[in-house]
């Protein structure tokens, strides 16, 4: 019983015996280390940059990668908006984050403003996709290149593509997998591939647009690097391969979507709950308008994200954003504070820094604010996808 | 205790007996006091039929973990529940620090979350002289460092 006792002592001491003798806290009693973690890992990124000034301590428990997949896996579901030039010529383009759990997300609150172009020394740009807090770019003026961006922390690092000899279409995407925690940037280099292409708990899915096969949707195992088929929604068989063209691929709460652009007045959104499992299939949501509010025009809007009050957040191809409630079928148009035109992205704002990531030799991550390189010895591959996937 | 249970009916249910460190003795239901990891394993090595020692938290905070230990075993509605844990945890800064700390060593999880969850909302928004006033720190960067993360955030604090 007396060993007990003392075991039961020493775990309550646990925690004082972190917080080190001469810390900087003056209380008397000082908010356990991980504790303080859990704490501030809860609260909105701009309160964490106040968080960082407070005092060292402070600043290095943010700065470790650990408070950052923490914070990750807590922090809001947003949108990264990025402006389309419009109106007058060389209106300054902007990049915004949309807080989609904001209270009301039209609000100027739910709406942070990076710079405008973001000091960027890489001249203009659009969103390819974004992975954990990361936002890959394209360059307008660098075909060959892409970058990846942390626009909280300012980080970035270019990559060169393959340059190809023949001239076929590139296309990249960024990709994590959770299984070996690898970042890579996938490149096509075929075009027989539909570019409705998503991300999903570490594979690259897209719809097989090549009417001589049957299969309609494949997947890319970033982490082995291996091609998978990936089950298509019950519904389809061989003769809805002709209308590949507007099938599309998405992510909605956690799990890969299947729609496809409607002939009449509705579409029927399926949903894969279980990854990978044919029979996970179900009809998750029939968007149906019945005043004529909207036109189905083809491949105008898309799900892109589920809004906490059960409503369908969708983009417009460039114009604006509806929500879809499905309980009263009803439409709400969005006009978001302070940006107008834009292209959405599903993000999730991350303090992971891309010094804690990068793999590989002679790449630099680079610092709008400080302009500052830092040379790292790890690697993000570049993964080209040269193999025709459906030879294998 | 056997023979005692066999006399009353079988909704009978156990109470554990916790002392604080100021010695002061809470009887609590098993069911509610096993929400206590900390608890649990010491009933586990047999300390059940005795009293169990907490020496790492006072009569003042016990009596507020044993209210938050039966309220949360009373099967309350899901609304009564939020509603009442948000008044239990609307209190000064003090009590929620030796709240913190007590249902860290006890290990209770949500009760753990919802004390952290509480501190949050106390810094959010709050700027960096403000929350080192909160919680007491003292600020150890040069005028030149702060002026430097600052400059590195410069969006963040418009």
């Amino acid at each position: 019983m007396k060993r007990r006792r003392k075991d039961v002592n020493l775990k309550g001491s646990r925690d004082d015996a972190k917080t080190k003798e001469g810390d900087d806290y003056q209380s008397k009693s000082a908010i356990p280390i991980q504790n303080l973690i859990d704490i501030l890992s809860r609260l909105p990124f701009k309160t964490i940059f106040n968080c960082m000034c407070v005092c060292k301590k402070w600043k290095d428990l943010i700065s470790d990668p650990e408070f950052g997949k923490l914070h990750h896996s807590r922090a809001p579901g947003s949108l990264i908006l990025r402006s389309h030039r419009h109106g007058r010529r060389r209106s300054p383009r902007s990049l915004c984050l949309l807080d989609l759990e904001a209270s009301d997300i039209c609000s100027p609150d739910a709406v942070v403003k990076f710079s405008p172009d973001f000091g960027l020394p890489i001249g203009n740009f659009e969103v390819v996709n974004t992975c954990n807090g990361l936002i890959c770019i394209r360059r307008f003026q660098s075909p060959n290149h892409i970058s990846i961006l942390n626009p909280l922390l300012g980080d970035y690092i270019t990559l060169p593509l393959t340059k190809k000899k023949h001239k076929s279409y590139l296309f990249s995407w960024f990709g994590h997998s959770p299984k070996t925690d690898e970042y890579k940037v996938i490149q096509f280099v075929h075009q027989p591939l539909k570019l409705e292409v998503e991300i999903h708990r570490g594979c690259l899915n897209w719809i097989v647009d090549d009417p001589s096969k049957q299969e309609f949707i494949f997947g890319l195992d970033i982490g082995r690097e291996l091609f998978q088929l990936v089950p298509a929604p019950p519904h389809l068989g061989p003769d809805d391969k002709d209308r590949t063209e507007d099938m599309m691929l998405g992510v909605l709460g956690g799990c890969l979507y299947f729609f496809e652009y409607p002939l009449g007045d509705h579409f029927d959104i399926w949903v894969m709950k279980q990854y990978g499992v044919q029979e996970s299939w179900t009809k998750e949501f029939i968007i149906k308008n019945p005043s004529t509010d909207i036109i189905w025009y083809w491949n105008l809007y898309r799900p892109i994200s589920l809004l906490i009050n059960g409503e369908i957040l969708m983009s417009h191809k460039s114009k604006a954003m509806v929500s879809y409630n499905p309980e009263d079928r009803s439409f709400r148009f969005l006009k978001i504070h302070g940006i107008q035109n834009f292209e959405a992205n599903p993000y999730v704002p991350s303090f992971l820094s891309l010094r804690d990531i990068v793999k590989g030799e002679n790449i630099s991550v680079s610092n709008i604010h400080s302009g500052q390189g830092y040379i790292s010895k790890k690697n993000i591959t570049v993964f080209e996808l040269t193999k025709d996937p459906l030879i294998h | 205790m056997a023979s005692s249970e066999s006399t009353t009916t079988s909704t009978t249910t156990k109470v554990l007996r916790l002392k604080s460190s100021d010695n002061e003795i809470f009887g609590v239901e098993e069911k509610a006091a096993l929400q206590s990891e900390t608890i649990k394993s010491l009933a586990e090595d047999g300390y059940s039929e005795d009293v169990i020692p907490l020496f790492n938290v006072e009569k003042k905070t016990l009596a507020k973990i044993v209210e938050w230990l039966n309220k949360h075993a009373s099967g309350s509605s899901k609304e009564e529940l939020k509603r009442w844990d948000a008044d239990f945890v609307d209190v000064d800064k003090d009590v929620l620090y030796d709240l913190l700390l007590a249902s860290n060593y006890l290990n209770i999880e949500v009760l753990l979350h919802q004390l952290a969850q509480k501190v949050a909302d106390m810094i959010k928004g709050k700027k960096p002289e403000e929350i080192r006033q909160l919680f007491g720190i003292k600020n150890d960067f040069t005028p030149e460092e702060e002026a430097e993360i600052r400059r590195e955030n410069a969006w963040a604090f418009e």
